[in-house]
């Protein structure tokens, strides 16, 4: 382990970064959120997108999915270009320490899903490999063989997050570039064998009850990963150089360009009508083709662990710094374990959906907070983000506005869409969605409770500084902006 | 609780020297930027304007329009 990397990491990470720390313009994050963005969880989305709805429908659908939710949640990258704070440090103004700490913990132990997914085809990928040179016969099933190679894959990402940046840049920088060489070979191999048209007239191989189902599901799924960016901004946009870097970096690479991993993952789906990306690897090439596919897919899979691994370990290790580095890499990976087998793997439209139902809910209201709370004396106060018994104490250390949001906002997603199984309570879904709409009641919800409620009952962060400097109220200073 | 009252941050686990550069870092923000941010300015860094939310929803709704269009 570097420790001297690793210790700067932490360090670097407790600080809100200023002015002169900042690395990344524009096009930087451009490239970092799509070398970040596109993987397994892209793969994925798209084959269950193709294998439930046509190619027509498939494209709008998976960037709409990818794009406007990202949209709608993109204040939260500019608020920690702001501050500089790391995330989970800087939603404590919004959602009070205590209750910031707890969803601390909902964002690691939800990543595990993301981790075991990696893992899993990683373990996919290396029982057919196995299979290919006659190894053991355990070794090329799914039961217990992949779940055996995606416990190695689990161990392997999390040692290389234990070993620190130095280990993981060139290593992720080379598992982008393999992912990127088997998207591409996909998109030339099913371009070259199909043709536009041929998929453009292909059915999916597992349509629900109905079309509108079938959309709406399409459309859950990839407004899933979409609003699933919300736990992964202020890792990134405390580093950049303007708002407007942070702000399209992240709506444009996370969004449109890693997108398109999806539609051709879709694509692909649709036409070998296969859940399984590392099935396509084998049915798309020449076995040469498909080994060297193979062993390019499991190693950057890999990487995908360790992207994930590292800066969830450096969150988690910035609120409990007492905590050792590899205990930190322990806690933050090994949960994964449980959640690598089949019918995890095969669910991960549910995953998906209950990501929504939890990023949904946490966005809505930071983005609440963004747009009609966070003015004037009402600003986030740098110095009470880091005073844990001072202004964001709120009462016994949660907002209860953002609590009682939160309650709304995942309520209102369970009774429109149930995720386990699959059903819709109310009956809105599938003429609504339930991601987009959750994220509307969090949003509505904190907005009211925290105009009627809180900020009447507490006095602002920033009440003496804005009546020693003579600001203006948030309505006046709206007025003059204009 | 307010800022002005300049309560100097401590956070359990960070050594002294670290807790001495968080409240050195927070100093710098309230002396040179938290007025900015209360009257709508700058943080740390150069803020948004208005025009890259206008070009970001125009192609969030066209997407959003092609998507109505393509489902009808």
């Amino acid at each position: 382990m570097k420790s001297d990397s690793i210790n700067k990491d932490v360090y670097f990470n407790a600080l809100p970064s200023n002015k002169h720390e900042r690395l990344y313009g524009t096009f930087d994050f451009l490239a970092i959120q799509i070398t970040f963005g596109i993987a397994a969880w892209f793969f994925l989305v798209g084959s269950l997108t193709g294998l439930t709805v046509k190619a027509g429908d498939a494209i709008p659908i998976v960037i709409f999915g990818n794009c406007v939710p990202l949209f709608l949640i993109a204040p939260l990258a500019v608020i920690f270009a702001r501050y500089g704070t790391e995330q989970w440090a800087g939603s404590a103004a919004v959602l009070g320490h205590k209750f910031k700490d707890l969803w601390l913990i909902m964002y690691i132990t939800s990543s595990f899903g993301w981790i075991a997914y990696a893992a899993f085809l990683f373990g996919q990928s290396a029982i057919k490999f196995v299979k290919y040179f006659g190894g053991p016969e355990w070794l090329t099933q799914e039961v217990p063989g992949a779940i055996f190679f995606a416990f190695i894959a689990t161990f392997i990402g999390a040692y290389l997050a234990y070993r620190g940046p130095d280990t993981l840049k060139w290593f992720t920088r080379a598992c982008a570039i393999f992912l990127l060489l088997v998207l591409s070979y996909f998109i030339y191999a099913i371009l070259a064998k199909y043709g536009i048209t041929e998929i453009y007239a292909m059915e999916p191989a597992e349509p629900m009850e109905s079309l509108a189902w079938s959309r709406a599901s399409a459309i859950e799924w990839n407004v899933g990963l979409g609003l699933s960016w919300a736990f992964w901004y202020g890792q990134w946009t405390r580093l950049a150089k303007t708002e407007k870097a942070a702000f399209h970096g992240c709506l444009w690479g996370w969004g449109l360009l890693a997108g398109t991993a999806g539609i051709f993952s879709a694509f692909t789906a649709l036409v070998l009508k296969v859940y399984d990306p590392s099935e396509w690897i084998i049915a798309l090439g020449s076995p040469v083709i498909a080994l060297v596919g193979l062993v390019l897919f499991a190693v950057a899979n890999i990487g995908s662990i360790s992207c994930l691994v590292y800066p969830m370990s450096i969150t988690f290790r910035n609120r409990y710094p007492k905590v050792s580095w590899k205990k930190t890499v322990m806690i933050c990976s090994l949960g994964a374990l449980v959640l690598e087998n089949p019918k995890v793997f095969e669910s991960y439209g549910i995953y998906l959906a209950y990501i929504a139902l939890l990023t949904g809910a946490y966005s809505g209201i930071m983005v609440a907070d963004y747009f009609l709370i966070n003015k004037g004396k009402w600003s986030w106060s740098l110095r009470e983000i880091y005073n844990r018994d001072g202004a964001y104490h709120y009462w016994k250390g949660f907002n209860p506005a953002a609590l009682i949001a939160t309650l709304l906002s995942a309520g209102f997603y369970i009774w429109t869409l149930e995720p386990l199984s699959w059903t819709s309570p109310n009956g809105l879904f599938p003429y609504i969605t339930a991601g987009i709409p959750s994220f509307l009641v969090g949003f509505v919800s904190y907005a009211v409770l925290m105009k009627v409620w809180v900020m009447k009952r507490m006095t602002a962060p920033l009440e003496k500084v804005a009546t020693a400097t003579g600001a203006p109220s948030p309505v006046l200073n709206s007025v003059v902006n204009k | 609780m307010d800022s002005t009252e300049k309560v100097r941050v401590r956070l359990d686990g960070l050594d002294e020297e670290m807790n001495r550069a968080l409240n050195e870092r927070i100093e710098y923000f309230e002396a040179n930027h938290e007025v900015n941010v209360i009257n709508s300015g700058e943080g740390w860094v150069p803020r948004l304007s208005a025009g890259d939310y206008l070009f970001a929803g125009v192609i969030n709704l066209a997407i959003t329009i092609w998507l109505i269009v393509a489902l009808i």
